[in-house]
């Protein structure tokens, strides 16, 4: 803890800023990627948003209170960038997210930098079936693996009502790849 | 026998994402850039430059237009020249005659006779009481 609060300052100090933001980068970047590549599913897509991420830390980091840890921080700040950009795009092509989600999955064959089997190109297209919601908590609960508290503070939903959406999705799933 | 998949009994599936380390090189530089471009544009005097102009430039707009309407506005009413006329004594009637000539007597009439029908004229003359002058003539 005391490492991070050194490390914050050393953020927030203009002669140190650009070393500790290199390191920040380069510590969190992976992560981060993985993180907003499951939501937005495109690569070119990621890295856009994942750049953003990272200028909206840099620039926030004086907002950053320190109650809860700044990978927590960074990590919500990504996924809300992922989740607003893919409104936004289904938005300007008159389509809803699952639809837009849907048409990225279709383009995963022929994307580079999917290395994906036959069952991880069926499970992305039963996932791309789900409400939004669904998607997004099996998402995190399945391939990032945050516990439900951890979702719950992410997305400021209930425990209770996340492990009935993680469960509901689970099942769609279960039965889409059954049935293909 | 056609078991049902299950995800908790089968073995992890992972995403199948992936990105080159020679991408996550580049991100580092294309970041540190883009943060050093931000710092430079955040130069708030050249913003408030730019903001002085636009205000400048609209003070003085305003100022030349309400000059102008002002100063093109100096016309005389009529009335104005009249209530001059009548209580400026060392004006007479006499003066007025000698400043028109014969066109602006001409053009006098045809305004008359363009505003005024001959009933009117008539009309007007008999409400003045002008039978005595007749008279005296």
């Amino acid at each position: 803890m005391q490492e991070e609060k050194e490390f914050i300052e050393a953020l927030l100090n203009a002669k140190t800023r650009e070393a500790a933001f290199r390191e920040l980068v380069a510590n969190y970047q992976k992560p981060l990627y993985h993180l907003i590549r499951t939501i937005v599913i495109n690569h070119d897509d990621t890295d856009d948003v994942l750049q953003n991420t990272f200028i909206k830390v840099f620039r926030g980091i004086e907002n950053f209170k320190g109650e809860s840890k700044l990978y927590s921080w960074m990590y919500r700040i990504a996924c809300n960038e992922a989740i607003t950009f893919v409104q936004q795009k289904a938005k300007k092509q008159a389509l809803t997210s699952e639809s837009y989600l849907q048409k990225q999955v279709e383009n995963l064959k022929a994307d580079d930098y999917f290395e994906g089997e036959e069952i991880q190109l069926k499970l992305q297209k039963a996932i791309a079936l789900l409400p939004e919601k669904q998607q997004l908590v099996f998402k995190l609960k399945y391939f990032q693996e945050l516990t439900y508290e951890e979702i719950s503070n992410q997305l400021g939903t209930s425990v209770g009502a996340l492990k009935a959406s993680y469960h509901l999705a689970v099942k769609k799933i279960e039965d889409f790849i059954h049935k293909n | 026998m056609n078991t049902k998949f299950s995800l908790d009994s089968s073995p992890k599936i992972e995403t199948g994402f992936k990105a080159s380390d020679d991408y996550f090189d580049q991100l580092q530089t294309s970041l540190s850039q883009k943060i050093k471009e931000k710092e430079v544009q955040v130069i708030p005097l050249h913003r408030n430059k730019k903001w002085y102009f636009a205000v400048a430039a609209i003070v003085i707009l305003s100022i030349s237009i309400s000059a102008y309407f002002l100063l093109n506005n100096q016309t005389l009413h009529h009335d104005d020249v009249e209530e001059y006329l009548h209580y400026q004594s060392s004006i007479s009637q006499e003066d007025v005659y000698q400043v028109f000539d014969d066109q602006d007597v001409e053009t006098l009439e045809k305004k008359l006779e363009l505003a005024l029908h001959e009933n009117e004229i008539e009309h007007f003359l008999d409400s003045q009481n002008i039978n005595e002058y007749y008279l005296i003539d």
